[in-house]
């Protein structure tokens, strides 16, 4: 407890002398302004600051859960069967370094004959984002089930699917989690930056591209800024706080 | 006959483990096999139990196989009496009363919600046997299952054994001369790798047997000298 202190006094120091600086504004004036835009909302887009954080919120949730429901199935596909594992892995592996940023101009245009145009790109970077760290944390787990287990289960007659259904799906949840956590994570990331590059009317990179574009409103940047750190901080604590939950680890 | 095992050659690329395994096993015997440690004992069971293949030989045997390996190899997702179904369900049985039974048969009444992490290691390899023991087996392998056990423990455990399996037939495999002797009814010693029938012994003292009596002490000897004359 003393050490959370002592490191949150050192934050709030450090943060006072980048204000006297350079113009970044002082933490009593971000704190200030952020509970009124929590309450109020901000003139020129019409919204408080939990209201963007919901709607970039909603539009993560939906893109990792696209994402997860995918990755998950095919993890533990790849990890159980060898024939699938040596046709999927290679390609993932090739599409795994590219920045998930680096898709949207691309997406931009083949999803131009939607309506919704930029709401589905954005999906689809978070897809990306959230799809790639939760395949990788399954497949491992899926891949590295112990022998000893299915060889257990081998010599009580048990078939492929009672293993991957007794055996390595179980010992996946793990994995299963924790790509969970760190594919939220990461989408959480790219849904601000995509929400950054096109007009989507609400959410915390909008809005945040919205405030430095009106003439450098630095005090509503950083609330947003602040916003995007809680909300992260938060869907990790939480996620954790499932794993944990687990009652034979 | 239970189970006849005709000259069981295996070798692993250059690595010969068995050089023509042969014996025979008695419809509810109880037979140790020993050897030195990494001398093909395990090979043998696990090709017993149809999940390797010899590389030639053949193996006569016909019904139910219940396996208890050195470590306990129980689902740590699964409770002690999920633990105890799981053989069962992979027959399509899904019987928790039968498992239930079977925990209160070794020693483990009360803990059938709990998880593997929760139990000692004497306790979770008699979850094991409970497991193996489910499916009612024809022929019981058993490998070094009490190789990680203390001393006590394991003196206990062996004299709980034989009440427990009683009339079946068990194939048991140590490298601990005083538990064969205490155990079997027949004991196959074998050679260092590649492993050979080096001796059949059987085994006619009365069971329970006592560690210190003469007889015991003898055969100790006997098969102690056997071993250490080896090369």
């Amino acid at each position: 407890m003393r050490a959370r202190v002592t490191s949150f006094l050192i934050a709030i120091v450090l943060w006072c002398i980048l204000s006297y600086t350079v113009s970044v504004p002082y933490p009593h004036e971000v704190f200030i302004k952020f509970v009124e835009l929590l309450i109020y909302p901000e003139p020129i887009l019409g919204k408080t600051l939990v209201q963007h954080a919901l709607s970039s919120i909603l539009r993560v949730l939906v893109a990792s859960l696209i994402a997860f429901s995918i990755a998950i199935p095919l993890g533990i596909l790849c990890g159980w069967f060898k024939a699938i594992r040596e046709v999927v892995v290679p390609i993932v592996e090739v599409l795994r370094p590219i920045p998930p940023i680096a898709w949207i101009p691309l997406a931009y245009i083949v999803f131009a004959p939607l309506p919704n145009t930029v709401y589905v790109s954005q999906l689809f970077i978070v897809f990306v984002g959230a799809f790639f760290p939760c395949f990788v944390s399954v497949f491992d787990y899926a891949r590295n089930t112990p022998n000893e287990l299915i060889e257990m289960a081998k010599v009580f007659n048990a078939n492929d699917l009672a293993i991957l259904r007794h055996i390595v799906i179980p010992y996946s949840v793990q994995g299963i989690l924790t790509g969970i956590r760190i594919g939220l994570g990461v989408g959480w990331m790219c849904i601000i930056a995509a929400e950054m590059l096109a007009t989507s009317g609400s959410g915390l990179g909008y809005f945040i591209m919205v405030m430095y574009e009106v003439g450098g409103r630095t005090t509503e940047i950083v609330c947003g800024i602040a916003m995007i750190g809680i909300i992260g901080y938060l869907m990790n604590y939480l996620l954790l706080k499932v794993e944990r939950m687990i009652p034979w680890r | 006959m239970a189970l006849v095992i005709k000259d069981l050659k295996k070798s692993y690329g250059n690595l010969k483990v068995l050089d023509g395994v042969s014996f025979n096993v008695k419809d509810s015997e109880f037979v140790c096999v020993i050897g030195r440690s990494g001398c093909g004992k395990t090979t043998l069971l696990k090709i017993i139990a149809g999940i390797e293949r010899a590389d030639s030989g053949e193996i006569i045997f016909n019904g139910r196989i219940g396996f208890v390996f050195q470590e306990d190899r129980l689902l740590p997702w699964k409770t002690a009496l999920e633990n105890v179904c799981f053989s069962l369900e992979l027959l399509g049985i899904k019987d928790y009363e039968r498992a239930k039974k079977l925990l209160e048969f070794v020693g483990l009444k009360g803990f059938e919600n709990y998880y593997p992490k929760q139990l000692s290691t004497g306790m979770r390899q008699r979850v094991a046997f409970a497991r193996a023991l489910a499916i009612d087996p024809d022929l019981l392998l058993m490998d070094e299952p009490f190789a990680n056990l203390d001393a006590q423990t394991r003196e206990k455990m062996q004299e709980e054994l034989l009440k427990l399996v009683k009339d079946k037939t068990v194939v048991f495999v140590t490298h601990s001369i005083d538990e064969a002797i205490y155990l079997a009814d027949k004991i196959i010693v074998l050679t260092p790798r590649p492993a050979r029938v080096l001796k059949e012994i059987e085994i006619e003292l009365e069971k329970p047997r006592d560690r210190t009596s003469k007889e015991f002490m003898k055969l100790k000897r006997d098969i102690n000298l056997l071993l250490s004359n080896l090369v």
